[in-house]
């Protein structure tokens, strides 16, 4: 058998490829880009990320701040910034979390993560730290004095595409499939369906919570949409997970109008979308895709010149940077970690975004937080292969909307 | 046989000495670390378990595995389940955790030996493919039903009283690092024993465990549970350090990356268990102040795993052999010839007759592969304390003989008994244990033991340690303690004799015992080999050419030819036959 | 539910799991290997083509573009295990590809995240549909191919030169050798070959999945058990079995109380088949 004697040049050929992978990938973010003309002590902020799942809202809130500094910065001090990426793995967050604590962060911004405050919130609590998510998904994110999230979180989603669908659209039997990732997900999806059916008196016609992440075959689910004769669909799955439930809808022949979440709201939904129906959505922030709509034009123009993509969840990073700078300017005194918290929870002026969300934004005490608690409606017509602006603006505190609550611990 | 027991103490110390200085390190980072690195340190033991686990299923029984993850995730639900919503959680007050710790590995060995049962006679692949089945379907249940943790939102308690602050961590890891050392130290002891050496036995050969007594199902199936066991052990210990876990703790991708981990390494060392964990965490830990993402360790993990095959030779092999050659340039163990002057150079002393008791015999057995008889109509009789030569030309049937009647050829008409005992329908292992051994012409004696362990193995108990030194000495074989790695080719097929007569049978089946020895040997071998019936209660049925030790051993001969007994009978006549003549040299002699 | 439509629907799965039934015991039958790589070239393949290849010649440009790449991969693959393992028992050959298919499963999430990928469909609708019976054009397709695929072999293996040498490589390799055939070509070719269908199988059923980097082991594993039940010998048994284990796990979604099952119906056909197929002890000349 003839022996691989590569055993000499495997070891620096695998660690060439990964010092040229560490340059290509840029890092994640451990060093500011760009010129920056502020040159006192830097301010540390960190935050988690599964980043693999969702990359641009630390690259938005990195763009933010790279501005930032270059215009200065924080009275000469300029922003560093450092991911932790917690591959959405339980184990990794824990330690992801001590690691941005040990880095001396004032604050944690843009934090986008499946399930970093849930793993946690105590952790913060217990170290007087607060977050400002970019993109904010377990309920312990929209439950916690110490967690604001720039996001509506997908049960706000859920209360609105449900409110949508009976009050605006009529529908009388919708179909729910939804994928709930942990028991307190599943609880907070049902008190947001609960809050909807108290405030509106009706119900979905049946909720199917069998759906798991990265799901290799729909077909089973959709074949319960023809046999529970249902008028419409609610589904609460990302983007191409949304794609690939509605094409299987399609082979079987199902072209019944669709609700959906905000996480659907890109590009590629709409350019891989093989479905006959109309698909309905609540966007969490202004529309990118309204080109009339002025309220995104220095947010897109920020996420072209860094090359980011063009989604929602690159919206909420860019207004949770935003967000930080809001409250740094009404800290009192050397910029720490205690004086950032005291800040955060004692802000009374809400945080101008520009008209990018449908409530002011604002950090404040309370026991939780939901700052952003409003939706844009949006809709694919069927076959027309883009994305309409409908409008207004939904507000759900106007409309029974109730926060979310999580198992007490 | 001092030498032995010197051996055997110093190494007893060495271990002592290497547990204490162990103990001695972890106490050193629990209090003189930073919290960070004591925290990841916890996880470097957790993956040292889950990698011991490992390194018992693949590197010692030689098994590919992929579920090892889905063992932890088990017995983390377990224990979890235990210790929330049963008395079990807070009935032992501290111990509590150590209980449930256990259970939970014990569900987690259930569930392996459930897995292993229907895999474990057949090929690796075929284990390799049910195991990764389990790891995608346990990954989707768990995705659907969650962990107690989640549906309480609670994290379970610590051992005696830690919580979960800084000091917490540090006793966590203190605690983590004990258990892991008492861990170590008992696959360490396993593995040197009866156990490990089975499993070793049956990575190196099946046939050969078979035919030593051991059934081959047995010895994989109990490494299998042993994995699982240890891996439900790492799941519990997880979930004590993280507090909570989720499906992703424990997913399919993470047990294919700790199974190339372990191939890389060689796992079943532990010192390289330990080195792989370190691997595992602290690469990631790397990449990250490279800004690096961590799944490039994956990637480097699977090129160095498809190396690791190629060369047929794990990180630890190297390691191991490098320090070999450091320390012993090479020095091999006295091949057999080198006792030469120890032993009887006498050719003439007198072949023992029988008692006239029949033992084994085999009536009228014809084995047919197709149209082809391998076998056809063969009797033969091997008598108390008999020498039996069974000779004939390449192709004649010998090997198909003795695969019948130790039991690796099943399908055939006729009769085996052994002292009167049918033995159709028995198996390798049933038969062996009745009382027939033999040997084998490829090399089936493993050469990652020592003597004395692969003598133990195969004697099943049979024969004191006293009894094995001198069926080791008067073979002329190396000393107990010598590994076999260094025994000559020639010199381990005498050990494997050796080793089968120290099961004391009641028939020995040789099978071409003496290749590989010069011709000096080969006339102690025969003398030996002489007296064994004698000396040893034991009768032989040799497979031999060399037609000088034949003549010189044997009382009796059968000759086979295309299947068929050509002649047999008195050895004298059977080798003035002329058609055997024939047979041989291929012309009629005397026409 | 009705319980046949609950089977046809799954039917969609199962040519999926035949067609790549049917490469896995073509690699096992010609390349001696179990190949755990088998589905992650395609996936790899075909999530670096929908970034090549513009948005107007999707899905079919990306499809041919993701085969050429599976194709390529593949070829690396063989090449790899065929020089240095050739020798090597066929569970050596297949722990390569388990460490192969790491590497690609690290890679894609690495070059592409973690979120599914947006394919294209290239066929859209049911062919038949009933209230009785509901059967997608892609499950049609799958299985066509599935088809086609086998009776190709069988054609190519019985009646042609190519054929006989390749049965020559695979039976007495060194012989094969000595007889100057050449050895490393025809095993690439196979490689080549099962790599190419790879890319197209994945191509055409991402669209209706949440296609990530677990697609290469979700698809992976009842594959593997449909080929299993072809003992990984018969081809026309992986085709089957294929459909079956589609159509079962199909059927188990009319029974929602029994959900959780429907994961483990693979590695019950799994076991199922290894403990009739190896029911007899059989002590070959490798162990």
């Amino acid at each position: 058998m003839k022996k691989f004697h590569a055993k000499m040049w495997v070891a620096p050929v695998a660690v060439s490829a990964l010092l040229l992978a560490g340059c290509s990938s840029g890092g994640s973010g451990a060093e500011g880009g760009g010129e920056s003309t502020a040159t006192g002590d830097p301010i540390k902020v960190a935050a988690l990320s599964s980043m693999l799942y969702f990359p641009e809202a630390p690259e938005a809130v990195q763009a933010v701040f790279d501005e930032y500094n270059a215009n200065g910065g924080f009275n000469g001090q300029p922003i560093e910034y450092q991911v932790f990426d917690d591959k959405a793995d339980p184990a990794a967050s824990t330690t992801a979390a001590r690691d941005a604590l040990a880095s001396g962060a004032v604050a944690l911004v843009g934090s986008s993560s499946m399930l970093d405050c849930a793993m946690n919130h105590k952790t913060w609590e217990e170290n007087n730290i607060v977050s400002i998510q970019g993109t904010g998904v377990d309920p312990f994110c929209f439950a916690n004095p110490n967690i604001a999230a720039l996001n509506t979180g997908p049960y706000f989603d859920t209360f609105a595409s449900l409110f949508n669908g009976s009050e605006n659209l009529g529908f009388e039997k919708t179909c729910a499939f939804i994928v709930p990732d942990d028991a307190a997900g599943r609880s907070a999806y049902q008190q947001a369906i609960d809050a909807w059916s108290a405030e509106t008196g009706n119900d979905v016609a049946m909720v199917d919570d069998s759906l798991v992440r990265g799901q290799a075959s729909y077909a089973g689910n959709v074949a319960q949409i023809t046999t529970e004769k249902c008028d419409s669909i609610f589904i609460n799955e990302v983007g191409p997970a949304v794609t690939g439930f509605l094409s299987e809808a399609t082979n079987q022949g199902i072209s019944l109008p669709v609700l959906a979440l905000t996480s659907t709201y890109s590009q590629e939904f709409v350019d891989t979308l093989n479905y006959g129906g109309d698909v309905h959505v609540p966007a969490e922030f202004s529309p990118w895709s309204d080109p009339e709509d002025a309220s995104n034009d220095e947010w897109r123009a920020l996420m072209e010149a860094n090359g980011i993509g063009i989604t929602s969840f690159a919206q909420g990073g860019y207004l949770a940077a935003k967000a930080f700078i809001a409250v740094l300017e009404t800290t009192d005194g050397d910029i720490t970690r205690e004086s950032f918290t005291d800040a955060a929870k004692a802000m009374e002026e809400p945080m101008d975004t520009n008209g990018m969300t449908g409530t002011p934004w604002i950090f404040g005490p309370g026991e939780s937080h939901q700052p952003n608690a409003a939706a844009w409606p949006l809709v694919i017509k069927a076959n027309s292969g883009e994305w309409t602006s409908l409008g207004p603006w939904f507000i759900g505190t106007d409309n029974g909307w109730v926060n979310t609550t999580v198992p007490s611990s | 046989m001092s030498h032995a027991n010197t051996a055997t103490r110093s190494h007893q110390l060495r271990f002592g000495i290497v547990v204490v200085a162990a103990l001695a390190v972890a106490v050193a980072v629990t209090f003189g670390l930073p919290s960070y690195v004591v925290f990841i340190s916890t996880t470097v033991l957790v993956t040292m378990v889950s990698l011991m686990g490992l390194g018992v299923v693949t590197g010692s029984a030689g098994m590919i595995a992929l579920s090892q993850l889905t063992f932890a995730a088990v017995g983390a639900w377990v224990m979890e389940y235990l210790m929330f919503l049963t008395p079990l959680g807070s009935v032992f007050g501290g111990f509590s955790f150590i209980v449930c710790l256990l259970l939970g590995a014990v569900v987690a060995a259930v569930l392996g030996l459930i897995v292993g049962l229907p895999a474990l006679r057949l090929r690796g692949v075929n284990l390799a493919v049910i195991t990764l089945g389990v790891a995608a379907a346990a990954d989707l249940t768990l995705q659907k039903i969650y962990f107690p943790d989640a549906w309480l939102n609670q994290r379970i308690d610590r051992p005696f009283g830690m919580d979960r602050s800084e000091f917490g961590d540090r006793m966590y890891f203190l605690f983590t690092a004990i258990v892991v050392v008492i861990i170590a130290a008992a696959v360490y002891q396993v593995g040197r024993g009866k156990l490990g050496g089975m499993w070793r036995f049956v990575a190196f050969s099946e046939r050969g465990t078979a035919a030593a007594g051991t059934k081959v199902r047995n010895a994989k199936l109990s490494a299998f549970g042993v994995s699982a066991f240890i891996g439900g052990l790492a799941g519990g210990l997880t979930v004590g350090q993280i507090g909570q876990v989720s499906y992703v703790s424990f997913q399919t991708a993470a047990s294919l990356g700790l199974y190339v981990l372990c191939i890389v390494v060689g796992a079943h060392f532990i010192d390289m268990a330990f080195f792989g964990a370190i691997l595992f965490v602290f690469i990631p830990e790397i990449l990250k102040q490279f800004g690096i993402p961590l799944e490039w360790a994956n990637v480097v993990f699977g090129v160095l795993g498809v190396q690791a095959l190629t060369s047929n030779s794990t990180l630890g092999d190297q390691i191991r052999s490098g320090l070999r050659k450091l320390k012993r340039h090479g020095a091999t163990a006295q091949p057999v010839s080198a006792h030469l002057e120890e032993v009887d150079l006498e050719r003439t002393s007198a072949i023992f007759t029988t008692t006239g008791q029949p033992l084994l015999e085999v009536k009228n057995v014809t084995v047919r592969f197709g149209e082809l008889r391998a076998l056809d109509d063969v009797s033969l009789t091997v008598y108390d304390r008999e020498v039996v030569g069974l000779i004939g030309p390449n192709g004649a049937g010998k090997s198909t003989m003795i695969d019948t009647i130790t039991g690796f050829l099943t399908d055939y008409e006729g009769t085996i008994t052994l002292d009167g005992k049918p033995m159709e329908g028995l198996a390798p292992d049933r038969r062996a244990h009745e009382g027939i051994r033999r040997t084998f012409q490829q090399d089936r004696v493993p050469s990652s033991m020592t003597v004395g362990q692969y003598m133990r193995l195969m004697a099943h108990g049979k024969s004191t340690p006293a009894e094995i030194d001198e069926i080791l000495s008067y073979f002329g074989c190396p000393p107990a303690h010598t590994p076999l790695r260094v025994v000559d080719v020639g010199s381990r097929r005498i050990v494997e004799v050796a080793a089968n007569v120290a099961s004391k049978p009641v028939v020995l089946l040789l099978d071409e015992p003496a290749a590989g020895l010069s011709h000096d040997e080969h006339i102690v071998f025969g003398n030996q080999l002489k007296k064994i019936p004698q000396k040893y209660g034991i009768s032989v049925l040799l497979i031999e050419h060399d037609l000088d030790l034949v003549r010189s051993v044997c009382s009796k001969l059968v000759v086979l030819n295309f299947g068929g007994v050509l002649a047999s009978g008195n050895q004298a006549e059977v080798l003035r036959d002329p058609e055997v003549l024939k047979a041989y040299m291929g012309e009629k002699v005397g026409e | 539910m009705n319980p046949l439509l609950a089977l046809s629907v799954g039917l969609t799965a199962g040519g999926t799991f035949a067609l790549f039934g049917v490469l896995l015991t073509i690699m096992s039958r010609l390349g001696k290997v179990v190949n755990f790589s088998q589905v992650a070239v395609g996936t790899f393949g075909v999530f670096l083509a929908i970034r090549l290849v513009p948005k107007d010649m999707q899905p079919w440009g990306a499809i041919l573009v993701g085969m050429l790449v599976a194709m390529v991969l593949s070829i690396l693959i063989g090449f790899v295990i065929a020089k240095w393992l050739g020798d090597a028992p066929v569970s050596t050959r297949s722990a390569a590809t388990v460490a192969i298919l790491l590497g690609l499963y690290s890679l894609a999430n690495l070059l592409f995240g973690t979120r599914p990928q947006p394919v294209l469909a290239p066929f859209k609708g049911p062919i038949l549909q009933t209230d009785l019976v509901n059967i997608s054009q892609l499950a049609v397709v799958t299985t066509v191919t599935a088809i086609l695929v086998a009776v190709g072999a069988k054609l190519m293996l019985r009646y042609t030169l190519v054929g006989t040498r390749l049965r020559a490589v695979s039976d007495r390799q060194d012989a094969a050798e000595l007889m100057g055939i050449n050895v490393m070509g025809l095993q690439l070719g196979v490689w080549a070959v099962t790599g190419l269908i790879a890319g197209f199988g994945v191509g055409v059923v991402a669209n209706i999945q949440a296609t990530d980097a677990n697609s290469m082991i979700t698809i992976l594993i009842p594959s593997a058990a449909a080929a299993l039940v072809g003992a990984f010998r018969r081809l026309d048994l992986a085709i089957v079995g294929g459909l079956g284990i589609g159509a079962l796990q199909g059927l188990l979604t009319a029974f929602p109380s029994i959900v959780l099952l429907k994961d483990w119906i693979p590695i019950l056909v799994i076991v199922v088949f290894l403990l009739w197929t190896e029911r007899k002890e059989v002590w070959d000349v490798a162990r």
